[in-house]
């Protein structure tokens, strides 16, 4: 691919930190906030034309800090995609005017970089926010642009932030509708009550994110009939008590489509997962310890196959499954401190919070859905069950000893009336996989499993291999 | 569950016996009575309300860890046999999940031959579970296997099971057989194949056994037997010929065992190849076999080691040496480190490994085709066996 729609486009680094603040700035307001983002993109591409941005949100004024962090990514810009200006207006809740800035970053001088422009008298109205006006050059990758804010912005749509209402508009100038976006769309109508965890509303958000196929398409209509045939495990982990990190939390969530049939759209197997990652309520590339942390994690003791993981352009973790009966795995983690900082880097990475959080989530998901989430090695031991339960079965069933078939009926938990091969062998069947599940991951089992017979006396407890028989058994000197 | 040993022998044997494991001889509806504890047992198990669990199946262990030599004070017959150390079973582990259904499969096997009072050959049996569970039965190996893990889990033998092992065996020479109510058969009289040993050891126990012969000559090779048969070798050496063509399968064993103690005075001599193969066979007719070791600790000979040997090797020409294979050298190991080895045995062998060298029995025919009997002969008369 390009560099151009790598996540390294400058294009992109720009918006992500803008809305990054932007949000920030809303979580820290304690009413509800609108954040709006404005794309207004010339009728032709033509060469001189720019890309108007707007970032506008309703949170609490900015304190213009956090805007010279865009410092170094100003100088690695060419002037041509981006000229280093910044307008931005901005008035806090207390101010009693709205302020007006030209920020400069390509100026070399700092105390030049700022000029202030003509300040507004509120009146005594009150009320916050911050908006922030930039043009970009409007290339060959605009296209590519767009279509990267849409998906982030669907992103962001995901998370459901309580408080938060997000809108972007794209408009083409002097064309009508044809390539106009605006999100929400009216059919998205999703209430939360206040008091939901944003635990719930991440669940809630993957799940019409697995509905859409992924964002890549409208919510088909099948598929929201079987919403509740979806498997969702959901995990926490947070550090509230360290002073390292105040308020580290941690969410990962998991939503899984059993079987094609759950969701009757997709393909029988899911070949892979794009990890969606969100720090401090926003979209953000995955980080390379929590990347770390996804695949040395033990999935196979939940019935997953990993074959592999990479980091795509994008800096999307996408995990590749090898022949796994589910139709469609999506996950989700986010990382937030408890209160939005504004000038901060943004959460601090602890991969122990990640770890703890993903495997609370998996075990949640084996818990509900024992029998769906059993281990690769569980998976294993089962196939054999039926054959097993078969040839007891026949066994019994073969007897002309009417005592012993009744002591056998009467174990198992049957009626007298209930002694077919076919309800014999269910019976048994049923009682195997019961127990393969509930001792499945559990270490010395074997240990503790009952023998058959009673040995009389054991000198030594040895394992006999497979391997070890394949000698020719004719020499046995 | 040590099986009854009928003779005063048996209190002589001290220790060793406590410490015997051993596959008894049962009736059909004993052995159905076991099975059926057993599924009763793995139900119960299932069905625990408090602590539902797979049970495990134990076996006894059939490696050379797990055997010992138990020598008889009145006689001079030493045994190999198996003792109360177990190998696990379990369906969990993915390495023996697989042997553990074939246990199973196998036994529901048996059980129902037992109940239609059939006797079914190990190679039919292969055939329909082959038939019938082609996942877990693809050779006859698995099967072989899977009969010896349930002998080794019922502690009963594999006849009893309703299963038995074709003999490849035959025996020839001064020797009358009597099977009830059938006719006698002379086998002086026979061709030079001689009678095939049944693998029904039934049979081969209701037998009438009468001899006039003086020595019992077990021969490794079908040639080298049918070679020996051709020339009567029985009318110039009052003897029984005995062969199992290769490795002694119980069968053979058992009939042996029944000429041993039919005729007490009959000295028994092998006639093997110089290699350590040979050598093994031998050690099986003599003490046993470490894989069947809780039945076959019963049919153990004195047998003696006539030929051929180091001495030999004079009479034999150099171009019919062969180089000792790799298979060789690792029975040769397997035998040297053995427990049971008698020390003029471990010589012989030891000369083998260093000579790196075989050599047929064969061989002894450049010096003319009547050359074999007369070697026989004379080893005899001289005594020159160990």
């Amino acid at each position: 691919m390009a560099s151009s729609t790598s996540a390294s486009s400058p294009h992109r680094k720009l918006l992500r930190s803008l809305v990054y603040w932007a949000v920030q700035r809303c979580r820290m307001s304690e009413s509800p906030c609108r954040l709006t983002v404005s794309v207004k993109r010339p009728a032709e591409a033509a060469s001189a034309s720019l890309l108007r941005v707007s970032v506008s949100d309703t949170g609490v004024g900015s304190k213009l800090e956090e805007f010279l962090e865009l410092d170094v990514l100003a100088r690695e810009t060419p002037v041509e995609k981006w000229d280093g200006t910044l307008l931005i207006t901005t008035t806090g809740i207390n101010d009693e005017a709205i302020y007006r800035y030209r920020f400069n970053l390509q100026e070399e001088i700092s105390s030049a970089r700022f000029t202030k422009l003509a300040t507004t008298y509120k009146n005594h109205a009150t009320f916050s926010g911050t908006e922030v006006c930039l043009c970009l050059s409007n290339e060959a990758d605009a296209d590519g642009f767009i279509l990267w804010l849409v998906g982030f912005f669907h992103k962001i749509l995901i998370l459901r932030a309580p408080n938060l209402a997000c809108e972007l508009f794209v408009e083409q100038i002097g064309n009508a509708e044809s390539r106009n976006v605006r999100l929400p769309q009216d059919s998205d109508d999703v209430h939360h009550s206040v008091m939901a965890s944003s635990s719930d509303r991440l669940v809630s958000g993957l799940k019409d994110y697995a509905l859409s196929h992924g964002n890549t398409c409208d919510k088909c209509d099948t598929c929201i009939l079987n919403r509740d045939l979806l498997k969702i495990g959901t995990g926490a982990a947070n550090n509230v008590d360290r002073r390292k990190a105040k308020g580290l939390h941690v969410e990962v969530v998991i939503v899984i489509a059993r079987t094609a049939s759950d969701l009757c759209c997709w393909m029988v197997n899911c070949p892979s997962t794009q990890v969606l990652y969100f720090e401090d309520f926003v979209p953000c590339p995955i980080s390379q310890s929590s990347f770390n942390v996804l695949v040395s994690t033990d999935w196979q003791s939940y019935g997953f196959k990993l074959k592999g993981g990479f980091i795509d352009d994008e800096g999307n973790a996408v995990l590749e499954w090898d022949s796994m009966t589910f139709a469609r795995v999506d996950i989700a983690i986010h990382t937030y401190l408890e209160c939005a900082m504004q000038d901060g880097q943004g959460s601090q990475q602890d991969r122990h919070l990640v770890r703890k959080a993903l495997k609370s989530a998996l075990s949640h998901l084996k818990a509900n859905h024992a029998r769906d989430f059993l281990s690769c090695h569980g998976q294993r031991v089962r196939e054999y069950v039926p054959d097993l339960a078969e040839s007891i079965a026949g066994l019994i069933l073969s007897s002309n000893d009417k005592e012993f078939q009744d002591e056998c009926i009467t174990l198992l938990g049957l009626g007298s009336d209930q002694d077919s091969e076919g309800l014999v062998r269910s019976s048994i069947c049923e009682k195997m996989v019961h127990i393969i599940e509930l001792n499945d991951t559990k270490e010395n089992v074997d240990d503790n499993a009952p023998y058959l017979f009673e040995c009389e006396k054991l000198d030594e407890d040895s394992q006999l291999d497979e391997e070890y028989e394949d000698e020719d058994m004719v020499f046995d000197f | 569950m040590a099986a009854p040993e009928a003779d005063v022998a048996a209190a002589s044997l001290f220790g060793a016996d406590r410490r015997l494991c051993s596959a008894d001889i049962l009736a059909p509806a004993e052995v159905r009575a076991r099975i059926e504890v057993a599924v009763l047992n793995f139900l119960a198990a299932l069905a625990s309300p408090s602590s539902p669990a797979i049970s495990v199946l134990p076996l006894i262990s059939r490696t050379s860890a797990n055997c010992s030599l138990r020598s008889s004070l009145l006689s001079d017959v030493s045994s190999v046999y198996l003792s109360y150390a177990f190998c696990k079973r379990s369906l969990m582990r993915e390495s023996s999940a697989k042997a553990f259904v074939r246990v199973w499969k196998v036994m529901e096997m048996c059980y129902k031959i037992l109940g239609e009072g059939k006797l079914v050959h190990q190679r039919e049996l292969f055939y329909k579970l082959l038939s019938e569970s082609p996942k877990y039965f693809s050779c006859q190996r698995h099967v072989n296997r899977a009969i010896q893990d349930v002998v080794s889990l019922l502690r009963c033998t594999r006849q009893s099971l309703g299963i038995m092992a074709s003999s490849r065996g035959a025996l020839i020479g001064r020797l009358v057989l009597h099977e009830p109510d059938e006719e006698q058969i002379d086998c002086s009289i026979l061709g030079a194949s001689g009678h095939a040993i049944t693998g029904d050891l039934n049979v081969l126990g209701k037998l009438n056994l009468s001899s006039d012969a003086r020595y019992i000559i077990v021969v490794e090779k079908d040639a080298i037997f049918q070679r020996l048969a051709e020339d009567r070798l029985y009318n110039q050496l009052p003897c029984i010929l005995i062969t199992a063509k290769g490795y002694p399968d119980i069968a053979t064993r058992f009939i042996l065992h029944r000429l041993s103690q039919t005729f007490p005075n009959m000295p028994i001599f092998a006639l093997v190849d110089w290699n350590p193969a040979g050598l093994a066979i031998l050690c099986t007719y003599k003490y046993g076999s470490i894989s069947m070791g809780l039945e076959s600790y019963r049919y153990a000979c004195n047998v003696k080691w006539l030929g051929l040997r180091g001495d030999d090797l004079q009479l034999i020409p150099e171009s019919a040496f062969q180089e000792l294979k790799p298979r060789d050298s690792q029975i040769a190991k397997s035998l040297l480190s053995s427990k049971f080895l008698q020390e003029s045995h471990r010589a012989e062998l030891t000369l083998m490994v260093e000579r790196g060298k075989r050599a047929e029995i064969e061989a002894l025919y450049s010096h003319g085709f009547d050359f074999l009997g007369k070697y026989i002969a004379r080893k005899i008369v001289q005594g020159d066996y160990i």
